[in-house]
């Protein structure tokens, strides 16, 4: 930085003179210097190289007092957390020493702790993740753990995909689920003389007019760059494009419906359908653009209904509803959801007691309730992959204000899929392409026939592992 | 040579004192040894701890690096496919513009402002500590603060346009690549500016008044006083403005971090950016070392470029500036 | 105007001149004007926040806006604080700000008095003294700035976690004090250059030793430098967000404020709130000692 001008041209001068002898003098300092982290990362190495087996059986398998479980989580209802973290507690009498990271930079921030060898018993991830964590030996492959597979019972058959991989893993438990749905305002479709849209192409004809009737950014949705690979989740299996084959290989490219889905997502971008901020907006500002009425659409996940609803100062809140059946041409939508994992640097009991945290927390607690689910039940209407919560005259009651929960309850039972692709360990690596090529093509860099090849050119290259 | 270290360039050693300082006595040799004894634990300190790292690095940035498999040697392998991936040539370019502009920019406006603050006038000492204001917010905060201040809805920047009827309606300026690049600049240099304005000013108020008023007793007016006086007295504080500037611009995370994480597109993915991508997201180790790697030299280099630029030994008034 | 006052020139930056005469006005124009466009460029933002801190969000959306909030509120304070009535803040406030507020105090106290201890020593010793390696040691200390920290920070992950400092306030203590020795390395040698040794050398021939030399003389003389020093260190440790996030859950500020800029249930407004206060440590701060910056760096008194 600072370099003082005269010392900077005297010591070029004597390097020039005495180059070899500054080199070897550094180079043996560096050598010296350079080995102490290098014997940390060596070491650090040799420990995650590879991820510990599950143990079969539930006895613990070394006794004595119980080692503090590390729990991490991001910044969501974090009293509720502590809630659920005490109750496991008091009754297995193994304490839990909770984390909150920012949303912004989860992942990464997650990755480089556990990369630096940090012991996590148990984190939440992104679905995304998962699959990368397992290969990396971060995150327990759980199958084989007592009571996992009844778990992947207990849920809607086409959930378990999310938390399974094709060769029979199961990477990670449910945190919470949700499906994409489309919201929209009564009043301006009605004022406009129009019926909710069935079809990619009806949402666009129908922002057109509301546009010319005066709504200022008719279509609005979580484009930001790390969002956009789940909108090309709901895209394309409304349309019914099959995105990957059993072996894992992009053939959404082949699909003439994946190029007019891109002209789509293009033309409404491109023709002032949506607001240029939306590459960038966060949710809650959507939400209130149709709270106040700029917008007539919004497409993000079900809950956000709620939200919307709960808005203060937004005249048109009461005026926005729900369409279960997403515009497409099959009506299905995507199904996402966060989940848990278990981390690999736990020994012993410590196993046994995350698993048995693992299961209170993503399944259900000693006395057979999904009691973490109906918290976030009541607290932001999150749905979750069982049936039977569904079924829970308290879940019912609380999304009731909001929700037909027959309907909804139908669209997670049947009416959404879950992309099972998406627990693959290289998916994350695509995940983080997709969002790049949309914003490039949005931003008229790139043609959508030109981003559907990238993408899948991307798909390849991240599964040929470079 | 101690003294020539200095921003107003005064000698304080004579060459005798000099002279036994640097040697030729038992005194001079108890004195080496209480040098090197003060000056070691710091350098030591930095060179083991950052100096340790900064290698492993460099090391890092020769091998495909993987945590749960071996990590082999591949020479400049990750170098090459850096120069023929677009990513990072857009990331490189951008990463010149936004270091450009940056520099320009807070050397600009940080000159500007010690040359008002050095002046008399009602309000000084208000201005003067107006000046530090910016730099006691932090990196992070002034990205949040300048993301909300020109936001396409509620930023007072788009209200103060409209209020004067400049624009009709507000404008998303981070929508827009290069208004996103444009803004990330100001942002920045709107805390950089007053680093520059306080180095600037240091080296302003320690003109010895002889000068310019032996210049005006020559008959110089305002500007030629300026011209020939104050511009080469500021020319080793304006080498070290830039250098600083430099490396501040060139390694920036925290502002973009703040305000577009990189977007919209690529337009803000600085190479600092996208070695945090690299190392953090994809775990990339090895090319993200090489990123790190060539965003270290480049700061360097154009730190050197300046400083041989504005290092010359000139002579003010008949003074060697040596 | 005297007659004295015109004959003798006045001294630049002093000239007064006829409050009449055509130069002064437009001098004074020139100035008033300039410092004007200043105080907006700095005070803008700043306003905005403080006001977008005191506002409903509804009234954030009126065009022209509202340059002082027509219904100020303090609503956004309490959010931060975790009091605030409505309980969809779910966010686990209640004082943590201050929490932070406190670490982010105390280790950028710390780390300032850390520098100015062992990078003091070792400027004083790369100022006064000529030894093997001195300058190569001293090129070194400069040019390491250029190193980009973000992508050093495993090493530092493994070894804190190895000594389990991982969240802990000496883990970033240290790691700041690493980033930023050279500063104050580099700001304290300029300041020692430009401070005449006579004194020292007249303490020497007296008799006393080095050590009390540097103690008793040499400390107070180099006041304002250490000040300034001090201050910049100060405010470096305090703005600094990577390692913090990585190394530590929000320990100090700015890792905190960025979980408030992403989280769901935090407008702009409260957001703005959490900014102003966070912002008062070290403005306050800065403001105290900004006196002794400019004549810290300019190295004390011309002769």
């Amino acid at each position: 930085m600072v370099m003082d001008e005269r010392e900077l041209a005297h010591v070029k001068a004597e390097l020039d003179w005495s180059r070899r002898k500054f080199l070897k003098r550094a180079a043996a300092l560096g050598v010296g210097a350079a080995s102490l982290p290098l014997l940390a990362a060596c070491s650090n190495n040799a420990s995650t190289s590879a991820p510990t087996k599950a143990p079969a059986s539930a006895a613990p398998t070394a006794a004595g007092p119980a080692r503090t479980l590390e729990f991490q989580g991001w910044e969501f209802q974090p009293e509720d957390i502590k809630a659920h973290l005490a109750a496991w507690t008091k009754e297995s009498g193994v304490p839990v020493n909770l984390s909150l990271i920012p949303n912004v930079g989860y992942g990464p921030a997650t990755q480089t702790k556990l990369q630096g060898g940090a012991t996590i018993d148990i984190f939440y991830n992104l679905t995304y993740n998962t699959g990368k964590f397992v290969e990396q030996g971060w995150a327990h492959d759980l199958k084989g753990f007592p009571g996992a597979d009844d778990m992947l019972n207990d849920m809607f058959p086409q959930a378990r995909a999310r938390y399974t991989t094709p060769d029979g893993k199961i990477i990670s438990a449910p945190y919470f689920n949700a499906v994409h749905t489309l919201m929209y305002n009564k009043s301006h479709l009605s004022k406009a003389g129009l019926q909710p849209p069935q079809s990619l192409q009806d949402v666009y004809d129908q922002s057109k007019k509301l546009k010319a009737n005066g709504v200022k950014t008719p279509y609005v949705a979580y484009w930001i760059k790390d969002f956009c690979e789940e909108y090309l989740n709901v895209y394309l299996i409304g349309e019914g494009v099959k995105m990957w084959d059993d072996s894992g290989n992009p053939v959404f490219a082949d699909d003439p419906k994946t190029k007019a889905v891109f002209e789509w997502w293009l033309a409404m971008f491109k023709d002032g359908l949506t607001t240029p901020t939306m590459l960038t907006d966060d949710p809650i500002k959507l939400a209130t653009l149709m709270g106040t009425g700029e917008a007539s659409f919004y497409v993000l996940h079900h809950y956000f209904l709620k939200i919307i609803r709960d808005l203060k100062d937004a005249p048109e809140k009461d005026n926005v509803d729900i369409l279960y059946r997403i515009p497409s041409a099959t009506g299905k939508t995507f199904q996402m959801g966060e989940v848990i994992q278990m981390g690999t640097k736990g020994e012993g009991r410590s196993v046994d007691d995350a698993w048995s945290l693992m299961k209170a927390y993503g399944w259900k607690n000693s006395a057979g309730q999904y009691s973490t689910f109906k918290s976030w039940a009541k607290a932001a209407q999150l749905g979750a992959p069982y049936p039977a919560f569904f079924a829970d005259p308290e879940v019912i009651a609380a999304f009731g204000t909001n929700y037909d929960m027959p309907k909804l309850t139908d669209v997670f039972a049947n009416g959404s899929d879950v992309q099972g692709g998406r627990s693959a360990a290289w998916y994350q690596t695509f995940q983080a392409k997709v969002g790049d090529r949309v914003h490039a093509m949005l931003l008229g860099q790139a043609s959508p026939a030109d981003t559907v090849a990238g993408l899948a050119a991307d798909a390849k290259a991240a599964k040929g592992g470079i | 040579m101690s003294s020539d270290a200095s921003l107003d360039g005064t000698a304080s050693e004579t060459p005798k004192q000099r002279s036994v300082r640097s040697g030729h006595s038992k005194l001079a040799a108890a004195d080496r040894r209480f040098g090197l004894l003060l000056a070691i634990p710091a350098t030591f300190i930095v060179l083991l701890l950052v100096g340790g790292p900064s290698l492993q690095t460099i090391v890092y940035s020769f091998e495909k690096v993987s945590f749960i498999g071996p990590t082999p040697f591949v020479g400049l392998d990750n170098y090459v496919r850096l120069l023929n991936s677009d990513e990072f040539k857009d990331s490189f370019r951008i990463t010149t513009v936004y270091a450009a502009g940056f520099v320009l920019i807070s050397t600009s406006l940080g000159l500007a402002f010690a040359l008002l603050l050095n002046e008399r006038f009602r309000g000084r000492g208000i201005a003067r500590t107006l000046l530090i204001i910016p730099w006691a917010a932090p990196w992070l905060m002034v990205g949040i603060m300048w993301k909300w201040f020109i936001d396409a809805d509620v930023g007072m920047f788009n209200g103060l346009l409209y209020q004067f009827g400049l624009i009709h309606d507000y404008v998303p300026f981070l929508a827009n690549p290069s208004g996103a690049l444009i803004v990330t600049i100001v942002a920045a240099a709107w805390r950089q500016a007053s680093l520059s304005g306080l180095l600037f000013l240091a080296a302003l108020q320690t003109i010895p008044p002889d000068l310019p008023e032996a210049a005006t007793v020559d008959g110089a007016s305002t500007l030629q006083r300026f011209r020939y006086v104050t511009l080469p007295w500021m020319r080793p504080v304006l080498m070290v403005v830039l250098v600083t500037n430099v490396i501040f611009g060139f390694l920036q995370f925290d502002v973009i971090y703040a305000m577009t994480q990189g977007g919209p597109g690529n337009s803000t993915t600085l190479l600092s950016i996208l070695l945090y991508r690299q190392i953090f997201q994809f775990s990339n180790v090895g090319i993200g070392s090489a990123i790190a790697v060539v965003l270290g030299l480049v700061a360097f280099t154009v730190g050197l470029v300046f400083v041989k630029f504005l290092y010359r030994s000139e002579s003010v008034y008949g003074r060697a500036v040596e | 105007m005297t007659s004295a006052a015109q004959v003798r020139p006045p001294l630049p930056g002093t000239r007064r001149r006829s409050g009449l005469s055509r130069r002064g006005v437009l001098r004074s124009v020139v100035i008033y004007v300039s410092f004007a466009v200043f105080a907006a460029w700095v005070v803008l933002p700043l306003w905005f926040t403080a006001m977008s801190a005191i506002s409903q969000p509804a009234e954030m959306v009126a065009r022209p806006p509202h340059w002082i909030p027509l219904r100020p509120t303090l609503e956004n304070f309490e959010a931060v604080f975790g009091t605030a009535s409505k309980a969809r803040n779910s966010s686990d406030q209640n004082a943590r700000i201050l929490l932070s507020l406190s670490w982010s105090l105390i280790i950028g106290v710390s780390v300032a008095v850390l520098n100015l201890l062992i990078g003091g020593l070792a400027a004083y010793g790369y100022s006064r003294f000529r030894f093997p390696g001195s300058r190569s040691g001293y090129v070194f200390l400069l040019v390491s700035r250029v190193v980009p920290a973000i992508a050093i920070i495993t090493p530092f992950f493994i070894a804190f976690r190895v000594t389990g400092l991982i969240n802990t306030p000496f883990a970033l203590i240290f790691s700041y004090f690493l980033f930023t020795l050279p500063l104050s390395i580099w700001l304290l040698r300029s300041y020692f250059d430009a401070l005449s040794p006579e004194i020292e050398e007249a303490a020497m021939v007296d008799g006393a030793s080095r050590l009390r030399i540097l103690w008793i003389i040499v400390a107070p003389l180099a006041a304002p430098g250490l000040i300034a020093t001090g201050l910049l260190v100060f405010l470096e440790a305090w703005s600094e967000f990577f390692y913090a996030n990585v190394l530590t859950s929000q320990l100090t500020v700015p890792p905190l404020l960025a979980s408030y800029n992403s989280l769901q249930t935090f407008s702009w407004n409260t957001l703005a709130a959490a900014t102003v206060l966070s912002l008062i440590p070290p403005v306050l701060i800065a403001v105290i000692f900004q006196r002794y910056v400019v004549s810290g760096l300019s190295h004390g008194a011309l002769k």
